[in-house]
């Protein structure tokens, strides 16, 4: 039951982030994942909307398979990236998992709502932050069959 | 310098109390110096008038003094003078009531004036009843009646002592004497009933003083000053009808008497002219035959009244008679066998004119007089001719009865009564008296009109007015207490109006504050609430990259790190932990407000086999043993509440005594609201920190002993808050713990 990503090309991963100690940490995680990935980092809302439309200065980056996505971002937060993607025919089927750290009700529920695929707590200590991005891996990158666009 | 300060401030009332008191001071003192100085002016006024007596003069000083008294309030003042005329007033009124002689009467002064005064220096009986009223009331000051008001206490002392002036006053004015004079006795001096409607007028100002002060706006002694003044002036009026009525009658009866004294005196006059006559013919023809006299005599006697003509001779014998039947008895006999016959004979003799005796016993029978007509012929004596008259019959005849219709009457000669018609009794004030002259006799008729007369004549218009005076006052007073009565009842719904409009608008705004208040108290929660919201989740992001780098650091670098930097990242973790629970609590704490969870039926027997389930390893660690009783169904936010039991479950767990943990829970039902328990044999809390075991992280153990931010029981109360109910606690240090709160059981609105 190996996913197709598994062996061929690599996952393309967008990290909506604007934490640079998140991204890192997220970045190291992935970087023992067993599943081959490039992540890309853009740092909020505006960003993440032109890399997802390719433009600049985003015009050559691919099209990620999986968006791992912030709620609380300067400019543009992961609500209203949500509230667009998912209206957009072409990007709704992009699944998000919204890497948050608010352990909120209301965003919870804010974020289901707006068709978030999951909603994902950080945790404080190192030791479960890397759990939770291998369970995301194993999950997201391995075992889901992903659409192929 | 109080009185000064007093009369400075003074009032309208105050004036005329002043004013009035001044004049009977001056009155009673001019009076006063009237009596020592021999100042009959003063004194009576008019000489003919009864005088102002010293014991009255001495009443007016002190009455007037105690009103002025009360006008500046010296109340005790005003009591000594009232106790003093009270005393004059009161002792005179026991002297004329038991006929007592107390010696008061001439104290002072040996009245030298007594006209028209019954007993020496005494007080008209009215006086002395003035004064009582007067001194009672200065003692008094109007308290007399529980429950009456001052004003219509005053207000009657006031006008009846008014009346009890005028009604003298009246008389004065009027010539009516019995208005200042009751009986015989002591007449009220004219100067006295002015001062008495002085006094009157006085207190009658202090009425209208305390009703300022004491009535609220209605003056209640209206009503009684006017009733009492109209039947004052309905009594006037009545007794002035009532003097003009008997004047007329007076004035009548005195013509009729003279009328009557007219026509006896004329009847009387031609009789004894015609014995004259008679014996004037036998002077002139010297003497006749009998037969002829006897004739002569008999036209004469055929006239009303005679019992007899007869001749008696000069040795005083009767010798001829007419007529002769029914006076046998008398001839031959002599004529002067008593005293009365005998002085008149002798008197006409000697005058040589008509002698007339006073009523006698005549030996015919009846009561009558004799006539004695002396003759001379040529200066000898010849005798008498005489008269014998029935009174009664005489005056029957010329007075008959229809002509005196309905008057008594009575006739006197010589003081004693004579002839007397009709049987009522002779008036005292309605009486008619005339004199009857003839030749030397003169008698003496009195008549009044009788009860049958009296009662045709008399009108009744006095009495009438008198009545409809009595009730046009009772009309008056009546009518003006319910136009008060009206007037107030008006005001008070009025007033109540007001009020109710003033409440209203009070109200509104009291609302609109509120709703003010209310607004900004949500935006400032909503603000606040945010701002913990905030703080506590940005909190948790630096937090956490120390935490994470800390421990990346540790891994990547462990081999490069001695102990000592293993243990400094241990405490930097351990804080950073810490803090992450104190920001997660404290986002917990601010969300029971912003979370928008609707009420619902909750059944707090879930909700609490829920808490119990996560609370499912702390019990089992602690081998604690949780029961409760039958619990209600509530409105209410389910989470919340499932947080509440859990905290306060989890607190009475967690803070254990020796012994295995023991919970109950139980719920009372009250009038509306459910009264829950938590009951535990834990350490108990000191009652020191009942209080304060509710506030935000407030904690009152290490964190070794006992975990925990200290959270818990804030968070509680915020619940049971937002609830609409109340959160305490029983507790003993090392006794347990009963936390208790109330859940209303119907839904209550608290979040704007």
């Amino acid at each position: 039951m190996m996913s197709s990503n598994s062996k061929g090309s690599a996952v393309e991963i967008l990290l909506v982030e604007d934490n640079p100690g998140d991204a890192r940490l997220t970045i190291e995680a992935l970087k023992e994942a067993k599943v081959h990935n490039r992540l890309h980092t853009v740092s909020d809302g505006v960003e993440a909307m032109a890399f997802l439309r390719r433009e600049a200065p985003y015009t050559d980056v691919p099209r990620p398979d999986i968006i791992l996505l912030d709620l609380n971002m300067p400019r543009m937060d992961g609500r209203e990236v949500l509230a667009e993607l998912k209206e957009d025919a072409a990007l709704k089927m992009i699944p998000v998992v919204v890497l948050t750290t608010s352990q909120a009700e209301e965003d919870i529920m804010r974020s289901y709502n707006l068709h978030a695929n999951c909603y994902i707590s950080k945790p404080v200590g190192l030791d479960q932050f890397l759990t939770v991005i291998r369970s995301i891996e194993n999950f997201w990158l391995s075992v889901v069959r992903l659409p192929k666009v | 310098m109080m009185f000064h300060d007093k009369l400075r401030t003074l009032s309208l009332p105050g004036f005329i109390i002043i004013l009035t008191g001044g004049f009977a001071v001056l009155l009673g003192l001019s009076v006063l110096i009237g009596w020592y100085s021999h100042n009959i002016t003063l004194i009576q006024v008019r000489p003919n008038f009864v005088p102002m007596q010293y014991n009255t003069a001495l009443g007016f000083l002190f009455s007037g003094m105690g009103i002025v008294a009360i006008a500046v309030s010296r109340l005790r003042l005003a009591q000594a003078c009232g106790a003093v005329v009270a005393v004059i007033g009161l002792l005179t009124l026991i002297e004329y009531i038991f006929g007592l002689d107390l010696k008061i009467d001439q104290l002072f002064m040996q009245h030298y004036v007594t006209v028209k005064t019954s007993n020496p220096g005494r007080m008209a009986p009215n006086t002395a009843l003035t004064f009582s009223f007067s001194g009672v009331f200065m003692l008094l000051q109007a308290k007399v009646f529980p429950g009456v008001p001052r004003s219509v206490v005053s207000g009657i002392f006031g006008s009846v002592i008014i009346a009890l002036g005028m009604v003298p006053l009246f008389g004065y004015l009027t010539g009516v004497e019995t208005a200042y004079g009751w009986g015989y006795l002591t007449r009220v001096a004219v100067h006295t009933a002015v001062g008495f409607i002085m006094l009157g007028l006085g207190i009658i100002a202090y009425t209208w003083h305390i009703s300022r002060r004491e009535d609220h706006g209605t003056p209640r002694w209206i009503p009684v000053v006017a009733g009492i003044s109209v039947l004052t002036i309905s009594v006037l009026l009545w007794q002035a009808l009532t003097a003009n009525d008997t004047k007329k009658l007076r004035d009548n009866t005195r013509l009729e008497a003279g009328g009557y004294a007219a026509i006896v005196e004329t009847a009387m006059n031609d009789r004894i002219s015609m014995l004259v006559q008679l014996a004037r013919r036998w002077q002139q023809e010297g003497r006749p035959s009998r037969e002829r006299w006897q004739h002569d005599a008999e036209v004469i006697s055929r006239q009303d009244g005679y019992q007899a003509i007869e001749w008696v001779d000069p040795s005083y014998h009767v010798r001829w008679i007419v007529p002769e039947t029914g006076n046998e008895m008398v001839r031959n006999m002599p004529s002067a066998f008593e005293e009365k016959r005998h002085l008149a004979l002798d008197k006409a003799r000697e005058r040589r004119d008509v002698s007339v005796t006073s009523a006698i016993k005549l030996k015919q029978g009846g009561t009558g007089f004799l006539v004695y007509v002396p003759i001379f012929v040529k200066n000898q004596f010849e005798g008498f001719i005489l008269g014998v008259f029935q009174i009664n019959g005489l005056l029957e005849a010329v007075l008959p009865k229809k002509v005196t219709a309905g008057y008594t009457l009575e006739l006197y000669s010589d003081q004693n009564e004579i002839y007397r018609r009709g049987n009522d009794p002779l008036l005292v004030n309605i009486r008619g008296e005339a004199n009857i002259n003839f030749y030397d006799t003169q008698w003496h008729i009195k008549i009044s009109p009788g009860y049958a007369l009296l009662n045709r004549q008399e009108s009744h218009l006095s009495e009438v007015i008198l009545g409809l005076g009595a009730m046009m006052a009772l009309l008056l007073a009546l009518s003006i207490h319910f136009l008060q009565s009206t007037r107030v009842h008006a005001a008070g719904v009025l007033a109540a109006n007001r009020r109710l409009r003033e409440e209203v608008v009070v109200r509104k705004r009291a609302e609109l504050n509120l709703e003010k208040q209310a607004s900004s108290l949500v935006r400032s929660n909503t603000e606040l609430e945010q701002f913990a919201y905030v703080a506590s989740h940005d909190l948790q992001e630096p937090l956490r990259m120390v935490t994470s780098y800390m421990q990346l650091l540790e891994k990547r670098y462990k081999d490069k790190l001695d102990v000592d930097a293993s243990e400094f990242i241990g405490y930097a973790v351990d804080g950073a932990a810490r803090m992450k629970l104190l920001i997660t609590d404290l986002l917990t704490y601010s969300r029971v407000g912003t979370q928008v969870e609707a009420f619902a039926q909750v059944d707090c027997e879930t909700v609490l086999n829920g808490a119990l389930a996560n609370l499912s390893g702390l019990i089992e660690i602690e081998q604690a043993k949780v029961t409760h009783d039958p619990l209600p169904k509530v409105p209410g936010a389910a989470t919340q509440l499932l947080q509440l039991f859990q905290n306060l479950v989890g607190n009475a767990i967690k803070f254990r005594g020796s012994e295995a943990p023991r919970v109950h829970i139980s719920a009372q039902t009250e009038a509306k609201s459910w009264t829950f328990q938590v009951r535990d044999n834990g350490i108990g809390i000191a009652p020191e920190f009942h209080n304060r075991i509710f506030a935000v992280f407030q904690r009152l153990h290490d964190r070794v002993t006992y975990e925990g931010t200290g959270i818990g029981l804030a968070l509680c109360k915020k619940i049971i808050e937002r609830h609409g109910g109340d959160i305490w606690l029983e507790s003993e240090l090392g006794h347990g713990t009963v936390f208790y709160f109330t859940l209303p059981n119907k839904q209550v609105i608290t979040d704007g």
